[in-house]
């Protein structure tokens, strides 16, 4: 058999978008071990212009006629290319922010690169993922190479800490769902792909079994460590606020965004028999992770700590539309983590930008931050409203959407919980702003006072501000001009078979319709 | 021999585990408590395989691809580890109390 026809019966095609990042890792390598240092001048935006090339190759692949590829080891289909687009886009802008952060802290920026884009390649292949050793070599891929990518300031004892519980909490956690997924396979008699699973756990009549429930149990535990979900939460705060500030934006999305892809995709395909016991579990972890989330976040002196609890708050909303499980739900899940990108993305560069000139990311000093840099308090403005989902920013849209689609479900227990919480997140993203703009010069804080005079010629300060403006402008517009999202995200999910045969096949309970609207559809 | 029995001994080790990850206040420790849950899901596998799936043996396929991850999660751990001992000089975990728990 020749290579040309044994690609073609692998569908290799179909992991374009990964080839090239993995094509753009390898010349950022080469060309540092070659020409040395000075490449850093110019890699940076190879890494870029290769992940949104990825992100183009995705685009080439909307609606493809066979998206399953390597004998069903990876599925291609409409939701993955979403969850992976959002995860290389994560890469790109998180390098976009990193350059002068790496630059300035005096390490390799080129080891950086390679390492941020070994990450977003697992995370992609992990979006993909039908088939349990994909699934566990992906994750375990985007794992390790978050570690190293925490532990990246190695003379920092700060990120050495963060790092060391990372990885131990990680590794642990990781092997408790190995352990589920090991269970998983001797329960279906011996399958790993993902969509043979569930029929063969029937036709084995191994479905009542109490091995099917702890294996359940254990792939939730896993996977809740990665979408930080309360109470698998606890590395969150220590590694936001140990690690590098680009790390910590790219675990808050793109590592995050790979998570749900994989909670969608394993437990709607592997799961369906427990459907009644995984939706209850997802509800008490949403309904955790919103309160602690958002009560704890209101107590945080270090803005890199609010930020983690405060993402640890937004997966809890992203979870109802999990929890819902209808089209409605997925698609307001895939629009929220398109809108949480640019927000959440755009608050941390301006993090990063204030650090970079001040030093510190204390909350109180950013009082006063109005006089001396405006464009700096107005995209800060702008993303912590949005995150706090003020109308008619786009974190708003994304929010109503969530809502509704939960409201149409039937949750109106955890709707009612997410309004609540969303009030009470306001207070502290509020409280960041009402510190920028409304003191009076003389409440300035130090940091403030001795504000370098702005300077963007510096090397790797233009993508920063790229970036910046980028991710404020997609915040501030994507609510009013939502649209195309909105038809995206709703397309993604009614174009995936996974999610439209697991709900002729399976019953949820989340979904009542009411007999007024069933009489209806009988009329019509 | 009955698959009851595998299936009890990995049981077995995976509790050690887990108990060894509790309880270790040694970093290195810990991570050897890791090495034991993987192990405990190698035997797992290799079970159900031996048992159920003795055709195409994904299992073992499955067991070669944990070995592997677990000795690159393992040095990946002794790497930081050994960073942290540089700049600390201790590996005991009840002293690395500079991010609040």
């Amino acid at each position: 058999m020749d290579f040309a026809s044994l690609s073609a019966q692998l569908n290799v095609g179909t992991i374009l978008p990964e080839g090239i990042v993995i094509l753009t890792l390898l010349t950022v390598l080469v060309s540092d071990l070659i020409v040395g240092r000075v490449s850093a001048r110019w890699t940076p935006y190879v890494a870029i212009g290769g992940l949104l090339g990825s992100v183009v190759a995705l685009y080439f692949q909307w609606d493809t006629a066979n998206p399953v590829s390597f004998l069903g080891g990876f599925n291609g289909d409409d939701l993955s290319i979403i969850f992976r687009g959002i995860i290389a886009l994560s890469g790109a802008v998180t390098i976009s922010m990193s350059i002068r952060y790496v630059e300035q802290t005096g390490t390799s920026l080129a080891e950086f690169m390679t390492i941020l884009l070994t990450a977003t390649v697992g995370g992609m292949f992990l979006a993909g993922a039908d088939e349990l050793v994909m699934v566990y070599v992906s994750l375990e891929t985007l794992s390790i190479a978050s570690y190293l990518l925490t532990g990246y300031m190695k003379r920092d004892p700060r990120s050495n800490e963060a790092a060391l519980k990372y990885l131990l909490i990680g590794a642990s956690s990781s092997a408790i769902f190995l352990y589920g997924v090991s269970l998983l396979y001797g329960l279906s008699g011996g399958e790993t792909r993902l969509s043979v699973i569930s029929n063969s756990i029937l036709a084995a009549g191994t479905g009542e079994s109490v091995g099917l429930s702890i294996a359940l149990v254990f792939v939730i535990a896993g996977i809740a460590f990665k979408i930080a979900a309360v109470p698998f939460h606890q590395w969150t705060p220590d590694v936001y606020e140990g690690s590098p500030t680009p790390v910590v934006a790219f675990l808050s999305v793109g590592s995050k965004a790979a998570g749900f892809a994989l909670a969608i995709r394993l437990l709607v395909t592997a799961f369906p028999l427990l459907s009644n016991e995984w939706h209850f579990v997802f509800t008490a972890l949403a309904v955790l992770s919103m309160i602690l989330g958002n009560v704890v976040a209101l107590t945080q002196t270090s803005m890199k700590r609010m930020l983690a609890y405060s993402s640890i708050a937004q997966a809890g909303f992203v979870m109802i539309g999990l929890i819902t499980s209808t089209d409605e739900g997925y698609a307001s899940m895939v629009f929220y983590l398109m809108v949480y990108l640019f927000m959440n993305l755009g608050g941390f560069t301006c993090v990063i930008l204030f650090s970079l000139r001040t030093g510190t990311d204390q909350i109180s000093e950013y009082s006063g931050l109005y006089q001396k840099d405006p464009l700096l308090t107005l995209g800060l403005s702008i993303c912590l409203l949005s995150l706090g989902g003020i109308p008619p920013l786009a974190g708003f849209f994304g929010k109503l959407y969530l809502f509704w689609a939960g409201w149409k479900a039937g949750a109106y227990g955890l709707v009612l919980l997410g309004l609540l919480t969303s009030v009470i997140s306001i207070f502290y993203y509020i409280r960041v702003v009402m510190m920028m703009v409304v003191k009076e010069p003389q409440e300035m804080s130090q940091a403030v006072k001795n504000y370098p005079p702005i300077e963007w010629k510096l090397e790797g300060m233009r993508p920063l501000q790229v970036g910046l403006i980028l991710a404020v402008v997609a915040t501030s517009l994507a609510g009013v001009l939502s649209n195309p999202l909105f038809t995206l995200a709703n397309d993604s999910v009614t174009h995936t078979p996974m999610l439209q045969s697991s709900r002729l096949t399976a019953a949820h309970p989340a979904i009542e319709e009411s007999p007024i609207a069933l009489a209806a559809e009988v009329k019509s | 021999m009955q698959l009851q029995y595998f299936l009890l001994l990995a049981a077995a080790l995976f509790c050690i585990g887990v108990y060894g990850l509790v309880t270790s206040r040694n970093a290195v420790r810990v991570l050897m408590s890791i090495e034991l849950l993987l192990n405990a899901v190698n035997l797992n596998l290799m079970a159900f395989s031996n048992f159920l799936d003795s055709q195409s043996i994904k299992g073992q396929v499955f067991t070669v691809f944990v070995i592997s991850i677990a000795a690159a999660e393992a040095a990946v751990g002794l790497a930081i580890i050994l960073s942290i001992y540089r700049n600390r000089d201790t590996v005991d975990m009840e002293q690395f109390n500079l991010l609040k728990w």
